[in-house]
């Protein structure tokens, strides 16, 4: 835009809001650009809407819609063929979705230059694993990065049997407050048992399990859940009997 | 169709609008250069705004069951690239008024605005790699990969609208126009934000296809309204010129309209007048192309298609959502449809 260019000046507007019956509409053929207004303009606009209501407006809503049907079926349509020559890539995901590579597979992440990369990135990653044990207290790193998607569980158990946990967290809800369902199996006939206490702190998720004495063998499972009920991972309890319980508690 | 619930819907985009935009400008630099750049990226967020988009991510990520934090920085993101995109637009198209003020190129000159646009995009990228935090690193390069499609879609659309206008291509059929409505619009408007939303809640099992035709026939719908809203609208709550789009020769419905029923007379005088430059239309043409809409009913035409558009995304909503719990999300992503075509 020209900095010497004047300024349009608009006329100030008769209205200042929508006229929405449209022989009122169509009675204003200025439209608040300063033309007069004339009140017989209306009947007549109406009669003309009538004369090219077959043409113009009877069934504009459905004509409209069918072309917008049709429209979108040829668009889903064309992105289906162009999804489907990509359907051999491991990480193809669905008709429309249009993921060429997978970024979090080593072999693809790099397309067709994968071949040529993937010397040069496994060097790299001996050596970030070798500096990786200069620094104390450092974990070997991962350059795919898929090593972080959890957060670190620790696990407490109190049991008169030996009893396996095993439980998983989404990425990221350990910055939530989670709590976990009561532990149950698929068996009608044995009654669930609540005992499981979540706490957690930003990285990491502690979850605590009391094992009632009476509780019969068998693999009990739990959704973990967030405050507002979304599941954000599952606790596994495999309790097993011995023949002979053993005298004291297991920790 | 259902009248929308105007306070529900209301209520909810000054809610997730307001938290949209209290951690979007967290995301803006306040160092140096401000004075042609920083102080500038927050120009457009500071004028307000429905912050429709943004809202659409969050409620329906929280249709799901997904906290809104969950969805925060992803609408900031679409927040930003609609921003830097109305820069880029309003540049393209000429325009000299944005949500009732002078448009950033007015103030500040093509250039620079230009480089803010450019930088509110870049700036967009920020809180989509800070998702990797609460989203872990799969769903949040899912939602990278998501946003440059997106982007890409939309720049396609922009191109057809802005190639028609060059050219002065005169015969858009309608189903011409509603792909690029598509392209242009819907994607970032409505497709985006319900495929995140989607998305986000459903922690990546869900399957994304079906977001597309309930964001087409709601995109569509909301630009048509918009259009007719440049023709007849309250200046002030639009924020824009009004008539802007025919002085700017952009193809909408209710021109494809007019070309498809004028007279050979009409349609040359027409033809001319497209082919002239912005400046050279005058307020006498503009009106009178208003006055032949009008008269062979092409502004009807199109409101009417918006309501059917409407209905249509009504339809989708029901096989898409319909499926999730009641709640407040819920009803006000089902209220839209009517909303997109009732607001002024």
């Amino acid at each position: 835009m020209s900095a010497s260019r004047p300024r349009i000046r608009r006329v100030p507007l008769e209205r200042t809001g929508p006229i929405r019956n449209p022989v009122v509409s169509a009675a204003r053929p200025a439209l608040g650009f300063g033309l007069p207004f004339d009140p017989r303009e209306g009947l007549r606009t109406a009669e003309r809407l009538a004369a090219v209501s077959n043409a113009a407006v009877q069934g504009a809503v459905e004509c409209g819609v069918k072309t917008a049907y049709t429209v979108i079926d040829e668009y889903m349509r064309r992105g289906r063929e162009a999804a489907s020559r990509h359907r051999e890539h491991p990480n193809w995901r669905g008709d429309m979705n249009d993921n060429r590579y997978s970024y979090s597979n080593p072999n693809t992440a790099w397309g067709p230059m994968g071949p040529f990369i993937a010397p040069w990135m496994q060097a790299m990653q001996a050596w970030m694993c070798a500096m990786s044990a200069f620094v104390p207290g450092a974990v070997p790193q991962n350059p795919w990065g898929q090593c972080a998607t959890s957060p670190a569980v620790s696990v407490k158990v109190f049991s008169r049997y030996p009893t396996e946990i095993s439980a998983y967290v989404d990425p990221g809800a350990d910055a939530m407050h989670l709590t976990a369902d009561a532990l149950s199996t698929d068996r009608a006939d044995v009654r669930p048992f609540g005992g499981a206490v979540i706490t957690s702190e930003c990285g990491h998720v502690r979850v605590s399990v009391t094992v009632p004495d009476d509780q019969p063998a068998g693999r009990y499972r739990a959704a973990i859940k967030d405050a507002a009920g979304c599941r954000r991972g599952e606790l596994t309890v495999e309790i097993s009997k011995l023949e002979t319980p053993p005298s004291g508690r297991t920790v | 169709m259902v009248a929308p619930d105007g306070n529900l819907v209301s209520s909810v985009l000054r809610e997730y609008g307001d938290a949209t935009r209290a951690s979007l400008f967290d995301y803006l630099p306040t160092t140096e250069p401000r004075r042609y750049l920083y102080d500038l990226v927050g120009d457009y967020p500071r004028r307000g705004g429905r912050a429709f988009r943004p809202s659409l991510c969050i409620a329906t990520a929280r249709a799901f069951g997904t906290p809104l934090e969950m969805a925060l920085r992803t609408a900031v993101s679409i927040e930003l690239i609609h921003n830097a995109m109305l820069i880029h637009d309003d540049i393209e198209d000429e325009s000299e008024q944005r949500r009732g003020k002078p448009t950033m190129h007015v103030n500040e000159g093509v250039p620079i605005a230009i480089n803010v646009g450019d930088m509110l995009s870049l700036l967009a990228m920020r809180p989509l790699l800070d998702n990797r935090h609460m989203l872990g690193p799969d769903l949040s390069l899912r939602i990278l990969e998501e946003t440059e499609r997106m982007a890409r879609e939309s720049a396609e659309g922009q191109a057809l609208e802005l190639g028609w206008r060059r050219d002065n291509v005169i015969d858009v059929a309608e189903a011409d126009y509603l792909l690029m409505v598509l392209k242009k619009t819907c994607w970032l408007a409505t497709i985006h934000p319900s495929r995140m939303g989607s998305l986000i809640g459903a922690r990546g099992a869900v399957d994304l296809d079906r977001c597309i035709r309930f964001g087409f026939f709601l995109g569509a719908a909301f630009q048509i309204q918009d259009d007719l809203l440049n023709l007849e609208g309250d200046s002030t709550a639009y924020g824009k010129e009004l008539g802007g789009d025919i002085r700017e020769g952009k193809r909408t419905l209710m021109l494809i309209h007019l070309l498809e029923k004028a007279t050979d007379a009409e349609r040359n005088r027409l033809r001319s007048m497209l082919s002239q430059p912005r400046d050279a239309r005058s307020d006498g043409d503009v009106a009178w192309v208003i006055e032949r809409m009008d008269a062979h009913g092409s502004i009807d035409y199109a409101r009417q298609v918006a309501h059917g558009l409407a209905g249509a995304a009504r339809h989708e909503f029901t096989g898409l959502y319909g499926h999730l719990p009641d709640s407040r999300d819920k009803r006000f992503i089902e209220a839209l449809p009517a909303w997109v075509i009732e607001r002024n």
